[in-house]
């Protein structure tokens, strides 16, 4: 996943070289955390079906997720260009490359001491490209397109009364589901610039377009009699698999998008940051 | 700025060789000892029994395939028992599971095998693979541990 997004950064950072030999460029370290919130809650049909499936059998259910379970820090780098100098207007744009990560745990102890451990982690890569105008280099305003690609990992493994832990294949829901969840998202900031220090605050939004395929385990898995998909309905996946609906039986990556709103900081360093103003 | 360039340009050559499945089979490319196979019972309670152990049980053979470059085939021999066992070997995306195919077993199907990796290093393996009895009640644990030749 990562190559594709070097290579952008490459082909991105060359076109913004080219063109800040007519303005003000700067190279960009950037930090944020982003506020994200799901627009829908598929996996949770699955935590509710699996606990009202082993109802009475579970002293501790499974927690479904919350809205804003996968926001997380992003760190990341780009170039960033200003026209028309620190004493009037002018355009202003910049290309970022921002990485994050966040994990949650869920867990159902079962009345036969095994516990049900669900890990959940969310690797999020956004290529973004902002683009608007600055008042005197203090004031930004922005609108942006981004390139948002969210890999979501889920483990499912049994921790044995022992307390050993295995994902293996000696039950069919055991195993390492994947999505990948590729969003155009738009949106816009406004940013302080002081000094060498920016400080834009975003919010953006993901558009229609998305893949639209299901959870699935990442690997070719044994031939077993159940889907390998994630679930849904995890009652009629356990009891009848055969009567899954191919349509909505199973948790798709399309869940997995989120609405962002974020506060960054960003240095930005050109051959002038370190000269002494004369 | 050519020299800035040209870094990019090796970061995205750097990035591009990343594969974990292929990097997992290079490393389990050659001859390991089966320096021990233990087994045991794990009981509702959290206890466990009928402990069985094997030390230096026989090798463990890693050749690459032609077929599919993520797969490597195996070719196990163990001491009192089978001899040139061949099977099918491969990892899953994040190297956290390890897939046998056509595994040996008593039925002529589900012949497959999934275990846990518990510890990966470049000259040491361990993995685990935990079968159950028809009611769930009993779970077998089983453990295999790889040293390299």
């Amino acid at each position: 996943m990562a190559c594709k997004h070097i290579l952008f950064l490459t082909l991105s950072l060359s076109f913004f070289i080219s063109f800040s030999q007519n303005g003000e460029g700067f190279f960009s370290l950037r930090t944020d955390y982003e506020i994200a919130k799901f627009k829908e809650f598929q996996l949770n049909d699955f935590v509710r079906s699996f606990n009202s499936y082993y109802s009475g059998f579970l002293p501790q259910e499974m927690d479904t997720l919350t809205a804003n379970s996968s926001s997380h820090f992003n760190f990341g780098i780009g170039g960033r260009f200003t026209t028309g100098g620190r004493k009037s207007a002018g355009f202003s744009g910049g290309i970022l490359l921002l990485y994050g990560t966040r994990g949650n745990n869920y867990k159902a102890i079962s009345q036969n001491n095994i516990t049900t451990n669900m890990d959940v982690r969310y690797k999020d890569w956004t290529n973004q490209i902002d683009i608007g105008f600055h008042i005197r280099q203090i004031a930004f305003f922005h609108v942006h397109m981004a390139g948002r690609f969210r890999n979501t990992v889920i483990d499912l493994g049994y921790y044995y009364p022992d307390g050993t832990y295995s994902i293996g294949g000696e039950y069919d829901l055991l195993g390492i589901y994947s999505a990948k969840t590729s969003t155009l998202d738009f949106g816009g900031s406004i940013g302080f610039k002081l000094g060498p220090v920016y400080v834009p605050f975003t919010i953006s939004f993901p558009s229609a377009f998305a893949q639209f395929e299901g959870v699935s385990v990442t690997d070719y898995d044994i031939r077993q009699f159940r889907w390998p998909d994630l679930p849904r309905d995890f009652e009629t996946w356990a009891n009848n698999p055969e009567n899954l609906s191919t349509e909505n039986g199973f948790v798709r990556s399309n869940t997995f998008r989120t609405v962002r709103m974020s506060v960054a900081v960003e240095i930005l360093l050109n051959k002038n940051t370190f000269k002494k103003k004369k | 700025m050519r020299t800035y360039l040209n870094i990019l340009f090796a970061l995205v050559l750097i990035f591009a060789s990343c594969n974990t499945q292929k990097k997992y089979r290079s490393k389990l490319e050659g001859e390991w000892v089966l320096s021990r196979v233990a087994s045991y019972d794990i009981l509702q309670d959290g206890t466990t029994e009928n402990h069985v152990e094997t030390l230096n049980g026989g090798t463990i053979i890693f050749e690459s395939t032609d077929s599919d470059s993520y797969f490597t085939k195996a070719l196990l021999n163990l001491n009192n028992n089978f001899q040139n066992l061949s099977f099918s070997v491969k990892t899953d995306e994040h190297n956290k599971r390890i897939f046998f195919y056509n595994y040996y077993c008593n039925s002529p199907l589900n012949c497959d095998l999934v275990g846990t990796i518990v510890t990966d290093k470049p000259k040491l393996q361990i993995w685990s693979f935990v079968e159950r009895t028809s009611n769930s009640q009993i779970h077998t644990r089983t453990t295999w541990e790889l040293k390299r030749n």
